[in-house]
């Protein structure tokens, strides 16, 4: 394992989350009295009058035959994987922010990136010019976990790699072996909370089943759009069919304005939709200093803790911990030591 | 060496300490502390604290020397000896402390052995055994009994001392003591030693020989009768809170009902009423099933052009006959809802009234009216000149909190006017809103309960308002309740006619009652004088014989009414708010006994300003009579101290304690008057919430909000950002489940907090503006929530204080320059020679 050479950096700057904070959330999301009902979201969802948005995406559908694979016991992982709703939306800096911020919390995970275009290490603190990861390192014959890589605050992160056209192999060996990183990483000699956090792509497919299979709960990132709204029953339909457990799909609005129109229709639709209960509260405003803050290479939470994304993201934080499951001990002892 | 040594043991002095604090302990009596954390020259400035050494003058020298003298005499606080009287208050304090804290712990000790005990009296009250009436009847007659021997034996003084202190030290213990049955006790036993006092104030302090004393002595008992009456019918009244809780409505929403929202209005600006209408279309219903009518006595065009340009109804008729409630009546005939939820022009709903009330109609279908409580977001004149806002309760909420709560148990909550929903059958039944009295709300509420239909009341603030903004305002406000209440006693009495049951009659018959509190208070408020200047006994007893009996009922009515209200009205301030509608209700209360049909609807302006200081020289006319003639007891009886008979010293000095109260109480009435400037054209509400801010670049700050009005916000920010005065942002607030985005301008900066005024903005996000700040569920949901709990001394002290304050406010208006700015600078120029304590003194302990 290969150790960054940075400075020691000063302690994190990130808004503690105080139990006031918590209260208030649950205060804000089971509404304040008993059995009261949004009627102004409902009208408000009614009213708006794209006719993109209507449609199936909000209906349920039959449940897509389920694909057996050989290490569903191996889904006891208590990881998080996130993924976009649809090719064109890339998850990567909510992953980043969910590891800065779980990591801050003490949990022991690893990041695990398998998106090709590799922007997870942006995030994270790698030096640019690096090119090394998962993907270059199964293809030169190294052991994978060579590739992990500790960043200047101290969170393990395994990057893409930069593969060139060499891609195709890779994807090539998970299509052959389905699920050989998911049981991989289950060997590792790892705490017992040990977490996967992984970013992963829609496209190809073989990356995203893999991603899928390295988590429990997958937390899929939306934007304000309709576009995003209609992708969703394939997605589903997706997951479903891996055999993720429907109460563990996650929802979270990434790049919302609410001084846009479109933006608060398409929140107060999924409110008022059947994914109400699985969509998060707080959405992430589509706030210039996380672009800012890639820009300068420093984390989001050193480069302004006062802004709204680093709230945004310490709530959603806040959420998921909430709704994740709590972990599982392993079995049988065996299986912690590789 | 040896020398040294002797030297500094013959002085007291630690050898080990540095020359300098050697010096400044033989110099200055005390060391300084932490030695040697400090140089000398550092020393020097705190032990001359205002002298400034850099600019030192001519006439520093003196004032140099002065406070050297002054150092080498004076001891530091932390080294004398407390004097004998300080020593004894600590070593009863401490006593006094002490054995509370050993009774606390005694009664938690108990705790488990009281909890089925009380339990069992609650459940007792519900046992089948009192089914039978012969049962029931004789245990009524044994308690009868009993108290009646209780109430009538006679005891010498010792004996009556005794028993007062056996009752006070078990009312003292109880009421630390949680549950309704023990306000039940307590209440018992207030009622026993009150009934006691009256026995024996009707049948041995009256003297009948006298023409004087007796007319004194039947005016005081007939003031105390009338107090003592509200007292039995307030205990009645709240004995037993409801606490309803709202119940849930169908899923279904096509089993909601329809609704009518009423805003009538007459003269209000429009800048109050628009933020109730937006706040009232923000009621969260289904859009098809309700209506919001704007009732417009007033027939001004910008009203009409604003209900049509916000797509409600505007109803105007052609005369203003009736005033309100023909208002109310005319839009009844022209509307067709099934309920109708009334508004005062300024009441702005949450948009949670109507899903938390409705419930309750469809589960009653003989319910005919949910009301809920008037909630003031701005200062009342008593609040805003006395400065007590958010730290006092105010008039009303003892009403809101207590007792239209307790009123509910005997279903007879009743309507106030505002802030209600109400069936449309039942009113149509009565005939409409009732309009034979000025008070049209409660008249019509007790119609309503004539008929068998019932009311219910649910004590969360579901709407909030504004509160009369000067006392003239408020005064009038009251003067047309005590009419309309009185009106009602006299045409419609809650106690004769059919239809009532006799705790409706009582909890109604209370309502009224109370407004003719002016006259007893008047009385309580001069009768002193009848002894001190006329010297006439209106309690025909020794001053000690007094004391034993009439202090006990003060003390455990007290005691009672401060467990009972507790959060909702602190003890005496029912004195003051008493005290200055005294004047002012007493007539029109009688006048409208008499002639009923005299005197017309005057409307409570609201949502005024007051441009500058004033002092009400007119309200405050009565109050400056009383004063005057307590003044005069006062002389009389300090003169009477002097040079009167000495067996009636203690009697003196009784009436002059009660004068010098009254005298308090009627200053903080003065305060009252003082009318302080209030320039803010809208509001403030305090807001906690999440918020942010949006910059134009696209960055986004998070934030919490700290009030906001119609006019603009108050942010408060972690971090200072680069934002100048008149800067364009956008401030993004979350509704419920939604978040919307308003822009504003930056009005001031600073470090942490961002005040920003709201730019101009279309009508539709001005309307969900006005829902952010007015319509969340839980916006009023502290109310009643102060977290000190009633504190007798804290409270007297507290009213000691704001009488002093309004004398004094009295003389800084009546002579312009006997204010405070004259003597503040003599005392500064005085303070200028005065030696002062050097800082080290107040810096903490001895090493």
């Amino acid at each position: 394992m290969r150790k960054s050479d940075l400075e020691l950096l000063e302690p994190i700057n990130m808004r503690p989350v105080t139990a006031k904070d918590i209260e208030h959330l649950y205060h804000q999301w089971t509404r304040e009295l008993d059995g009261y009902r949004e009627i102004q979201v409902y009208e408000a969802a009614a009213q708006s009058n794209w006719p993109l948005m209507s449609g199936a995406w909000n209906q349920p559908f039959p449940l897509p035959p389920r694909v057996s694979t050989s290490n569903d016991a191996n889904r006891s992982n208590s990881g998080l994987t996130v993924v976009g709703s649809h090719g064109g939306i890339d998850p990567t800096s909510v992953t980043a922010h969910l590891t800065a911020g779980f990591h801050q919390e003490g949990w022991p995970l690893l990041a695990v990136d398998l998106c090709p275009t590799n922007t997870l290490r942006l995030y994270l603190g790698m030096d640019k010019a690096d090119t090394a990861g998962l993907a270059t390192q199964w293809l030169s014959g190294e052991p994978w976990y060579e590739a992990i890589y500790r960043g200047a605050r101290g969170w393990d992160f395994l990057p893409f790699g930069e593969a060139g056209p060499a891609i195709d192999r890779f994807a090539a060996s998970l299509v052959e072996r389905p699920g050989w990183l998911a049981e991989d990483i289950s060997r590792l000699d790892v705490p017992d909370n040990f977490r996967v956090i992984c970013n992963c792509p829609r496209h190809p497919y073989s990356l995203f089943e893999e991603g899928i299979r390295l988590a429990q709960t997958i937390l899929v990132v939306l934007e304000p759009d309709p576009l995003s709204l209609t992708a969703i029953p394939s997605l589903l339909s997706d997951l479903l069919r891996l055999g993720v457990d429907e109460r563990q799909i996650l929802f979270v609005l990434n790049g919302f304005l609410p001084s846009r129109q479109l933006d608060r229709d398409v929140r107060n639709n999924l409110q008022t939709s059947r994914l109400q209960s699985r969509l998060s509260p707080i959405p992430v405003h589509q706030d210039e200093f996380i672009r800012e803050a890639l820009a300068t290479q420093k984390t989001l939470f050193d480069y302004c803790p006062h802004s709204q994304a680093v709230h945004d993201f310490t709530l959603l934080r806040i959420w998921l911990k909430a709704r994740m499951n709590p972990v599982q001990q392993p079995d049988n002892p065996e299986s912690r030591s590789a | 060496m040896k020398g040294s040594v002797w030297l500094h043991a013959a002085l007291g002095l630690n050898p080990d300490l540095p020359i300098r604090a050697q010096w400044s302990r033989l110099l200055f009596h005390a060391p300084p502390t932490q030695s040697g954390a400090r140089d000398w020259s550092e020393w020097f400035a705190l032990s001359f604290p205002h002298i400034d050494f850099h600019r030192f003058g001519l006439l520093d020298v003196p004032r140099f020397l002065i406070q050297l003298l002054w150092l080498s005499l004076v001891i530091p606080p932390q080294n004398r000896h407390p004097s004998l009287p300080l020593q004894t208050i600590r070593i009863i304090n401490q006593f006094h402390r002490r054995s509370w804290r050993w009774l606390l712990a005694t009664q938690k000790r108990l705790e488990p052995l009281f909890q089925p005990i009380t339990r069992e009296l609650e459940s007792a009250g519900a046992h089948n055994i009192l089914g039978y009436p012969l049962l029931r009847y004789s245990a009524y007659l044994l308690s009868g009994t009993l108290a009646f021997i209780v109430i009538t034996t006679p005891f010498d003084l010792g004996a009556q001392l005794l028993y007062v202190a056996l009752l006070w030290g078990l009312a003292t213990w109880l009421r630390r003591i949680p549950g309704d049955v023990i306000t039940l006790i307590m209440i018992v036993l207030s009622l026993t030693i009150s009934c006691r006092y009256f026995w024996w104030r009707m049948t041995t302090t009256l003297d009948w020989s006298s023409g004087m004393d007796i007319t004194a002595g039947l005016l005081l008992l007939f003031a105390e009768l009338y107090a003592f009456l509200i007292l039995l019918l307030g205990y009645f009244q709240v004995a037993w809170p409801l606490h309803r809780k709202p119940q849930k409505i169908p899923v279904d929403l096509s089993l909601w009902p329809t609704v009518d929202v009423y805003i009538p209005t007459y003269n209000e600006p429009l800048p109050v009423v628009k933020p109730t209408i937006m706040a009232a279309m923000g009621m969260d219903w289904p859009r098809d099933r309700l209506n919001i009518y704007l009732l417009d006595d007033g027939r001004r065009e910008e009203f009409r052009s604003l209900a049509e340009s916000l797509g409600i109804g505007y109803i105007i008729r052609n005369d203003n006959r009736h005033a309100k409630a023909g208002n109310l009546n005319n839009a009844l005939s022209l509307t067709q809802g099934e309920y109708i939820a009334i508004f005062d022009c300024d009441h702005r709903p949450t948009r949670s009234f109507l899903q938390t009330t409705m419930g309750l109609f469809l589960e009653n279908p003989k319910l005919a009216l949910v009301q809920t409580p008037h909630y003031f977001f701005s200062p009342d004149p008593f609040e805003h000149n006395l400065g007590t806002f958010q730290r006092v309760p105010n008039e009303g909420e003892l009403f809101y909190g207590i007792v239209q709560d307790g009123n509910d148990l005997w279903n007879a909550a009743f309507f106030c006017g505002s802030c209600a929903i109400m069936r449309r059958g039942p009113l149509q039944e009565i005939g409409g809103i009732a309009t034979e009295t000025v008070t049209e709300d409660a008249h019509t509420s007790l119609r309503l309960h004539r008929l068998g239909f019932d009311s219910a009341y649910i004590r969360f603030p579901q709407a909030a308002g504004l509160a009369t903004e000067n006392l003239a305002g408020h005064i009038g406000q009251r003067i047309r309740w005590a009419r309309g209440m009185a009106q009602i006693f006299r045409i419609d009495n809650p106690f004769l006619g059919p239809g009532l049951s006799w705790a409706q009659r009582l909890c109604y018959g209370n309502a009224m009652l109370h407004f003719f509190s002016g006259l007893p208070r008047l009385i309580y408020l001069t009768i002193p004088l009848a002894f001190l200047v006329f010297n006439a006994y209106s309690i025909y007893a020794s001053a000690l014989g007094i004391l034993l009996y009439a202090l006990p009922h003060i003390i455990h009515t007290n005691l009672t009414n401060s467990r009972i209200q507790g959060h909702h009205r602190y003890s005496f301030w029912a004195e003051v708010y008493e005290t200055v509608l005294a004047w002012y209700i007493a007539r029109p209360a009688f006048v409208a006994l008499v002639a009923p049909h005299k005197g017309r609807f005057n409307v409570t302006s609201k949502g005024g300003l007051i441009d500058r200081n004033y002092f009400d020289w007119d309200i405050s006319r009565p109050y400056l009579w009383l004063i005057g003639l307590n003044l005069l007891g006062l002389t009389f009886g300090i003169y009477r101290l002097i040079w009167g008979n000495q067996e009636e010293i203690a009697t003196v000095w009784l009436n002059l304690a009660w004068v010098f109260y009254n005298l308090l109480v009627l200053g903080v009435a003065l305060g009252v008057a003082g009318e302080i400037r209030q320039v803010r054209k809208s509001h403030r509400v305090k807001i906690d919430l999440e918020a942010s801010i949006s910059l134009p670049d696209g960055r986004f700050f998070s934030c919490r909000t700290l009030d906001c009005s119609e006019g603009g916000i108050a942010l408060s920010v972690t971090k200072s950002l680069q934002l100048a005065p008149g800067d364009h942002i956008s401030v993004n607030l979350p509704l419920g489940l939604q978040e919307h985005s308003f822009p504003a301008r930056v009005i001031i900066h600073h470090p942490t907090i961002l005040k920003l005024q709201w730019a101009a903005m279309p009508l539709a996000q001005e309307k969900t503006l006005m829902q952010c700040i007015f319509s969340r569920a839980d916006a009023w949901l502290h109310w009643g929530g102060l977290e000190k709990n009633d504190q007798l001394v804290a409270n007297l002290r507290e009213i000691f204080a704001l009488g002093i304050q309004g004398y004094q406010r009295l003389l800084h208006s009546a002579v312009p320059y006997a204010g405070r700015q004259p003597r503040r600078r003599w005392l500064g120029r005085l303070n200028y020679w005065l030696p002062h304590n050097p800082s080290w003194w107040t810096e903490g302990s001895t090493p």
